[in-house]
């Protein structure tokens, strides 16, 4: 018979005759292959609403008071992990559509679902300290990611400007010392507009900062009007600073502080 | 049973292929040689996707999604934009688009099968392809949401805006609203 004068079903079975229909396996792969990589998307913006957090939390940890709305804004906000956020939320809604019942959804329902679960999901991953390992790990390697830890110490270590940051500590005359990010020791001396309870609250070996002025440059003697902690929080439990001993107040040590009134501006 | 005997599987081409083939035609403009290898294509994915049957549709919704993403990726293939459909409207047709857009009259309608074809064909690809699912096929809703894999809110409002130009295009050519 002419190939012309074939029926349709004729060709199709002609065409089929050697020929198996894809197997259940093959379909039941590809679905798993499309909700893998639906959940592969929320994870993802699961890790970026971890960073997001640990800066929304740290930001303050990182700029010192007086720095303008805008460029604390520009420093702090991880654009990286929002437009990635949004490139993978946009992936996973594409890949949750390609499921079987996938498309009677709203793009809404989908979004939200997805943003929530990444939401969700981020939280815990704060908290485990997944976010602050994210962010240093991004801070270092990839590009467009402000490093919160160097964002600090340009804010934060300047002595001439009257803002010191390192690791407190005390040494055996109970007089309170400060490691800076060169690693010399500086000598603090407390103003009275330092309250005992400030200092208490610190425990040694903690990253601080002081706000102040340098009384002696040479012998590195700092006056500190206001300290504060400047440790990261959401470090979780992998990433936890080794708790040192806590700061015996002012009012208690042996040398009493400097008072001073030279704190006003 | 399409599986263990591929004849059962000749009958259900014979069973669809007039169906199939004028949804084909009435979604673009093209030469019988072109649908007959379309419709050959669609049917041996059909058979191919066996397996990927979703029981949970009706089987006519599941083998006309199979049609419809076929005959588009088939115009996408040619690069060119699906337009003028050949199969021809029958008095049902225009009365239920006639009806539904409240069109005055339905005799008058059928005098101008012609402009009403037309106008459909200038609608928009998404919106023509709805209003031949909804008229021209006399789909369902929930048939509509499962061919075109959109959901149903999504239905509703491709399909009113699709009415709405239909409209608007019947009433700038003189067909009275």
């Amino acid at each position: 018979m002419n190939n012309e004068d074939k029926t349709i079903s004729e060709k199709v079975l002609e065409r089929i005759e050697h020929a198996t229909p894809h197997s259940r396996q093959y379909f039941m792969f590809r679905n798993a292959g499309v909700w893998a990589l639906a959940a592969a998307s929320v994870i993802v913006g699961a890790l970026a609403v971890a960073s997001i957090i640990f800066r929304a939390v740290n930001a303050g940890a990182a700029l010192r008071p007086g720095i303008p709305p805008f460029r604390m804004l520009v420093l702090v906000v991880p654009f990286l992990w929002v437009a990635l956020m949004t490139v993978f939320g946009y992936v996973a809604y594409r890949e949750v559509r390609l499921t079987r019942k996938g498309y009677t959804y709203e793009f809404s329902t989908i979004m939200l679902g997805t943003l929530l679960a990444s939401v969700v999901l981020g939280i815990i991953f704060y908290t485990s300290g997944a976010g602050f390992a994210l962010d240093r790990m991004a801070a270092r390697h990839l590009p467009f990611q402000a490093d919160l830890g160097q964002v600090q110490q340009e804010r934060w270590f300047q002595p001439e400007q009257g803002f010191l940051m390192g690791i407190i500590t005390e040494d055996e005359q109970e007089r309170v010392q400060l490691v800076d990010p060169n690693r010399a020791r500086w000598h603090v001396q407390f103003a009275d507009t330092v309250s005992a309870k400030k200092v208490e609250a610190l425990e040694t070996g903690e990253r601080v900062g002081l706000r102040g002025r340098t009384l002696d440059p040479e012998e590195r003697v700092f006056l500190a009007c206001d300290i504060r902690s400047l440790e990261f929080g959401g470090r979780g439990a992998l990433f936890m600073r080794k708790a040192g001993d806590k700061m015996r107040p002012l009012d208690e040590r042996k040398l009493p502080p400097l008072r001073s009134t030279e704190c006003e501006e | 049973m399409s599986l263990e005997n591929k004849r059962f599987f000749g009958e259900l081409v014979t069973r669809y292929e007039k169906k199939l083939g004028a949804y084909v035609r009435r979604l673009g403009q093209l030469p019988q040689e072109d649908v007959q290898d379309l419709l050959q294509n669609i049917f041996i994915k059909v058979y191919q996707n066996l397996n990927d049957f979703d029981q949970s549709l009706s089987f006519n919704s599941w083998i006309y999604r199979i049609a419809h993403n076929e005959t588009m990726t088939f115009f996408r293939s040619r690069r060119v934009r699906p337009q003028g459909h050949q199969a021809p409207m029958t008095p049902e047709m225009l009365a239920n688009i006639a009806s539904d857009l409240d069109v005055q009259q339905e005799s008058e309608v059928r005098h101008d099968e012609e402009l009403v074809r037309q106008c459909i064909d200038e609608l928009p690809a998404h919106y023509r392809e709805i209003v031949v699912l909804k008229y021209f096929e006399n789909k369902r809703y929930d048939e509509l949401s499962d061919i075109l894999r959109l959901p149903a809110g999504t239905v509703a409002t491709r399909l009113s805006r699709a009415k709405e130009q239909l409209k608007a295009r019947l009433l700038a050519k003189g067909i009275g609203l």
